[in-house]
């Protein structure tokens, strides 16, 4: 019987070894190096504070309907993509509700262009490695659209800030904006391979 | 803004653990129908929450860069790369890429984030002055060679350009930190308000799916848009199983692309559709829905923000 959800994401926190199974079937290998894979890669990503009632609430949610699909016959192939998706995601929320505010003494060090163009590398490496949804509502080819667009001249206006004279405010305004369309885009285009699998 | 942050945050949570809970197997076929509706629901909350993102980070830096729209010299349909560049790093030859724009030109190319681009044509880039004062030779439309340097080794790649003012084509009026349409006449603004009502209306459940070759066996092609679920006003015209081979003479590569040549029409215009039915290619008449009922949803436009003189 293949590994479920729960086992490969301790195994993949490094909370539990893999078993004899996981270690010879290849679908439960592959499952687990991917969602080591999505741990990793979430792991850098920007440290905004979301509030956490909402999360709690759809964590709860989660859970309990799990709990009641749990007399359901088990079928990894597909379920163990998006339970990946799942994990990512708790990933994501543990890396955003988890991570301390810069505090005084690391601000003084802290230099703006090079933190954020970092935390956009990442956001940029995430995308890149979800899977092309091919199918898509019209309502959300344009909501990616709108996103893509807004990225496309923030893009434009940090180009024409190189030949200005240096305007750090300006600069450091629009490559943190640069970091939040990432984080919405990156959702987004999460859900929307959730949802067209 | 991070209220919404989490809310959006929380809505793709929400989608996630209801796909999570719907790629079990066997489940009853009304539990599958509701998850299938709660998902929708899901991204639809995440999207309107994504999209508020969109809107409110532009009313917050549209102030700050004022300086630079008024010194930025270009017009509305010069010629965009979609990238970031970084300033001339002194005792390097060529422009490094900042950053990528999603989607964008260059992203299509292939150019990654880190890339030194080198050459633009046949011309040889030394600073980031030469790549603007290269691009300005150009026009949208025009594919262009890009010499990249990654990790060491030369790399080149084709560009084809697109004109900024695609830029303007989405989102709502005061998205893109420009002046109200009505200030400056800008069309794209216009069909922007446009686009967001009967994108996010009556056409926005409308789903499309790009045909793949294994697909298209089944449909007598191999490219083009499958209609999954036709729009609900569509009125015939297009129809659950309909492959899309052309929009207005351009064929669609996928939905993000149908999306794009859709909004090159203004309101009230008509396209023509080449269609894929029963296996029998066919051309059918879109009409662009006009805007009497996109000025009516559209939310009063906020004052111009201050000019800093």
């Amino acid at each position: 019987m293949h590994a479920g959800f729960d086992e490969l994401s301790a195994m993949a926190a490094g909370q539990a070894q893999p078993g004899l199974h996981v270690a010879g079937c290849p679908i439960c290998r592959e499952e687990l190096r991917r969602i080591r894979a999505l741990r990793r890669r979430l792991g850098g990503l920007p440290g905004w504070h979301a509030g956490t009632g909402g999360l709690e609430q759809a964590e709860s949610r989660l859970r309990e309907r799990l709990a009641r699909r749990r007399s359901a016959r088990w079928t990894p192939r597909r379920a163990l993509p998006l339970a990946a998706g799942v994990l990512a995601l708790v990933a994501a929320a543990i890396v955003v509700a988890g991570r301390p505010p810069r505090d005084a003494a690391s601000a003084a060090d802290w230099v703006p262009d090079r933190a954020l163009v970092a935390e956009n590398a990442r956001l940029e490496a995430l995308l890149a490695v979800l899977p092309e949804s091919r199918r898509t509502r019209l309502s959300s080819a344009y909501t990616v659209a709108a996103l893509e667009q807004r990225l496309a001249w923030v893009d434009d206006r940090l180009t024409a800030v190189t030949l200005e004279p240096h305007a750090p405010e300006v600069e450091e305004s629009l490559w943190k904006e640069r970091v939040t369309l990432m984080n919405s885009l990156v959702q987004v285009e999460y859900a929307r391979t959730l949802a067209s699998r | 803004m991070k209220r919404l942050l989490a809310m959006g945050l929380s809505a793709a949570w929400l989608a996630c653990a209801t796909a999570g809970a719907w790629a079990q197997s066997p489940v009853p076929e009304d539990d599958r129908a509701d998850a299938q509706r709660e998902l929708a629901e899901a991204q639809r909350q995440l999207e309107q929450a994504a999209r508020e993102v969109a809107r409110l980070s532009a009313k917050i830096s549209g102030p700050l860069v004022q300086e630079i729209r008024r010194i930025h010299v270009g017009a509305p349909d010069r010629p965009m790369l979609g990238v970031n560049i970084g300033r001339s790093e002194p005792g390097t030859e060529g422009v490094r890429v900042l950053s990528v724009s999603p989607g964008g030109p260059a992203a299509e190319a292939g150019v990654l984030a880190g890339d030194l681009i080198v050459a633009l044509g046949d011309r040889k880039l030394r600073t980031n002055r030469d790549l603007i004062v290269g691009m300005q030779a150009l026009e949208a439309g025009e594919k262009v060679m890009l010499g990249l340097v990654r990790g060491g080794e030369r790399k080149d790649v084709y560009v084809e350009l697109r004109p900024a003012e695609e830029l303007l084509f989405l989102g709502e009026p005061g998205m893109h930190g420009l002046p109200p349409p009505g200030a400056h006449g800008l069309p794209g603004m216009l069909r922007g308000a446009h686009f967001a009502h009967f994108l996010l209306g009556p056409w926005g459940d409308a789903e499309f799916l790009a045909v793949t070759p294994g697909l298209g066996r089944y449909f007598g092609t191999d490219k083009g848009l499958l209609v999954v679920r036709p729009p609900e006003v569509a009125g015939g015209e297009l129809q659950e199983g309909d492959v899309i081979l052309a929009i207005g003479g351009r064929e669609p590569q996928d939905p993000g692309h149908a999306l794009r040549i859709l909004a090159s029409y203004q309101p009230g215009e008509t396209v023509e559709l080449v269609l894929m039915r029963d296996r029998k290619r066919r051309d059918v008449v879109l009409r662009i829905p006009d805007d009497a009922g996109a000025a009516a949803s559209v939310p009063p436009l906020p004052p111009p923000p201050p000019r800093r003189d």
